[in-house]
């Protein structure tokens, strides 16, 4: 006979209040239903009644670890709607705040999926070696966590040969951490067993489900905005879309591993590239004709995408947000059926859920 | 005069069972990066509790919580007067009967159906999984721990040709200690001391086989639903687990005998530590957790086949 389970919404997996309630027979998964909107702060409405610029700190706070990804969709959404051509100097200072972000959210993923497996020490040498971005994050924004960055027309700080040299050297630590990352989640045996085998979605059941991120690439679909729908100035850098076909959750989390790798040497390439020149438009946006845009980034989570209408007044008619939490987590809940209990919070935690972004 | 010493002895252990509780914790700190608690931050938290107020959820039944608890203490005081205590000219047994090695293994299992009576009498849905993952992994490593000491008794009767009712007790093994420089000389000996040292994870639940607790997935299993005192005395009682488990493999296996009373406490109190280390610390620093049927699958396949083996050489 089945019984309900309730996986959250506090549970000691989950950073944030997620409610997953599971349809159990013995351990195993018969049934599962998401249920969400607990960390709702009407984020789409409050950006209603502010003006285009301080709509950037609210955004900006939509989540904590994708912040910067966040206000660039949100830019990309209003230069577009103004107008507005960005210096090349800021395309690039962006990239390099967004692979940082990256770097940081995949860190951050790798550790807390190894809490999830009670491997705390893997967790905690992951986020120890996770400082070394968030220093560089600080260098460069002089925040940890929302760096306003970000400005409509550009960026609002310019980096020197100083904090260039500062983030090579970063770079040189982070690569050893991943490498080492790489070797520990292809050889442990612990990682490999709660892994390999589990939640696996075919490349065709993952177009249906219209999984997006590492989510879809570690299913073995190509689909990375950087690279099939490119903006900024990553068409002129040079890194490989990670692609792994096994479609369990060690290739969903190994994707990301190769891709903080990946983002290593994205960042490298625009230190050395990074062109002289403004930061910013000069233009200054305060109203909009009326417009109707898309700004739209590939987040460390998958596609981010910021809808923006505007009716010809400093504020936004509309702002719709669509997060990549919202689009892979109806996923998590046909991973889930079949599955082992033990395997729940991975199998939740496995598409690195943003609640906050989500729940807007 | 016997019975006061081994309340100061008992006492003495269950303070020093804290103690290593809290320098466990601090060497994975250690291990992981961290500073990690004051080395004496078990007993803060023991003491913390007793402070708390007692409540129980409403569904949970508190009479069966509180007898497996009273049976808990019961088979911790059984356990601990088994095991010879360090006195004047050697080691001393409080209680010693032929066949107190299987009682001593009772104690164990029976510690393992305390948690399951706590998970069954909390019955919320994360303390009846943790009770039967209990179950499970109670069946699948208690049959390798009774063929291994079967097969540890039996290769005994062989070395010594004792009676079988004197060699299935500790005072035998006692005996054997003496007429063997070091027990793990012998192969059977040998195997039988590292099929005990693997299943020790399971029989303390430390990571990677702390299944019925796995805190990320049933929030702390069998005991989600205690707290205040009875948390506290459950506290304990884990913490006596290990130290007792510590303690039989450091007794049979490794301590050595000398007459001097003080070498022979800050022996066994080290040797407890020692196991504690490996049983206990090491594993929970370098793995990550296994579901339940993989816990079950390695112990039946691994150290049962392996005890399998033991037993068989053992009557040879």
């Amino acid at each position: 006979m089945g019984y309900k389970f309730p996986l959250g919404p506090y549970h000691p997996a989950f950073e944030e209040g997620e409610y997953i309630e599971l349809e159990l027979e013995g351990e195993m998964v018969a049934d599962a239903e998401i249920k969400i909107g607990f960390i709702h702060r009407a984020v789409e409405k409050s950006a209603t009644k502010r003006t285009f610029i301080k709509d950037l700190g609210l955004v900006e706070r939509t989540c904590g670890i994708c912040s910067f990804h966040h206000s660039w969709a949100y830019c990309l959404a209003v230069e577009k709607a103004a107008g507005l051509e960005i210096p090349e100097r800021a395309e690039y200072i962006r990239v390099l705040t967004a692979e940082l972000e990256r770097i940081h959210s995949h860190l951050m993923y790798l550790g807390a999926m190894a809490h999830k497996m009670g491997f705390d020490t893997l967790f905690m040498f992951t986020w120890s070696g996770r400082e070394a971005v968030m220093d560089m994050l600080e260098l460069l924004s002089g925040n940890r966590v929302n760096y306003a960055m970000n400005t409509i027309g550009g960026v609002r700080r310019d980096i020197d040969e100083n904090i260039a040299d500062q983030i090579r050297a970063a770079m040189n630590t982070l690569e050893d951490l991943t490498l080492k990352l790489k070797d520990t989640w292809t050889k442990d045996a612990s990682t490999l067993a709660r892994t390999k085998n589990v939640g696996v979605v075919t490349q065709k059941e993952a177009h249906l489900l219209g999984v997006v991120g590492p989510t879809a690439r570690g299913c073995g679909i190509r689909e990375d905005l950087r690279k099939t729908a490119t903006y900024s100035v990553y068409s002129s850098l040079n890194f490989e879309l990670i692609v792994l076909d096994d479609g369990d959750v060690w290739s969903r989390t190994f994707v990301r591993v190769l891709e903080a790798l990946e983002s290593i040497k994205i960042i490298r390439q625009v230190l050395d590239k990074i062109p002289q020149g403004p930061i910013k438009n000069p233009k200054t946006v305060l109203k909009i004709q009326p417009n109707d845009t898309i700004g739209r980034v590939e987040a460390p989570r998958g596609e981010l995408m910021y809808h923006l209408i505007t009716d010809g007044t400093d504020r936004p008619a509309r702002l719709k947000i669509r997060t990549p939490t919202l689009i892979n987590l109806p996923a998590s809940e046909h991973m889930l059926r079949g599955a082992n209990l033990a395997d729940a919070p991975i199998i939740v935690g496995h598409i690195d859920p943003c609640m906050s972004c989500m729940d807007r | 005069m016997i019975i006061g010493v081994w309340v100061l002895w008992l006492i003495a252990l269950f303070i020093w069972s804290l103690l290593i509780g809290g320098i466990d914790r601090k060497i994975v700190a250690h291990l992981q990066g961290r500073y990690g608690p004051p080395f004496w931050q078990d007993i803060t938290d023991f003491l913390k509790l007793f402070r708390k107020r007692g409540k129980t959820a409403t569904r949970s039944s508190s009479i069966v919580s509180d007898v497996a608890l009273i049976v808990g203490i019961i088979a911790v005081v059984v356990g601990l007067s088994i095991l010879p205590m360090p006195t004047v000219g050697g080691y001393t047994q409080l209680l010693s009967t032929s066949g107190d090695l299987i009682i001593l293994a009772y104690v164990f299992a029976l510690l393992a159906i305390v948690y399951v009576l706590i998970g069954f009498g909390g019955k919320s849905p994360y303390t009846m999984v943790g009770a039967s993952r209990e179950v499970s992994m109670l069946l699948s490593y208690e049959i390798p721990f009774i063929l291994v000491i079967v097969a540890m008794g039996y290769r005994a009767i062989l070395l010594t040709g004792l009676p079988v009712s004197t060699i299935f007790s500790i005072a035998g093994f006692l005996v054997l200690k003496q007429k063997m420089a070091l027990l793990l000389l012998d192969p059977i000996f040998l195997g039988s001391f590292l099929v005990l040292l693997i299943l020790g994870p399971a029989i303390v639940g430390a990571v990677p086989f702390d299944i019925p607790e796995a805190e990320t997935e049933i929030v702390d299993g069998y005991g989600a639903e205690m707290h205040g005192p009875r948390l506290g005395v459950l506290f304990g009682i884990k913490h006596m687990k290990l130290l007792l488990y510590a303690y039989f493999l450091w007794t049979i296996f490794l301590s050595p005998v000398t007459s001097n009373i003080w070498l022979n406490i800050i022996m066994t109190l080290l040797g407890t530590l020692l196991m504690v280390l490996v049983i206990y610390t090491v594993p929970r620093a370098v793995s990550g957790r296994f579901r339940v049927e993989q816990g079950a699958k390695f112990y039946l396949l691994g150290p049962g086949l392996a005890s399998i083996v033991l037993l068989l050489l053992s009557l040879i």
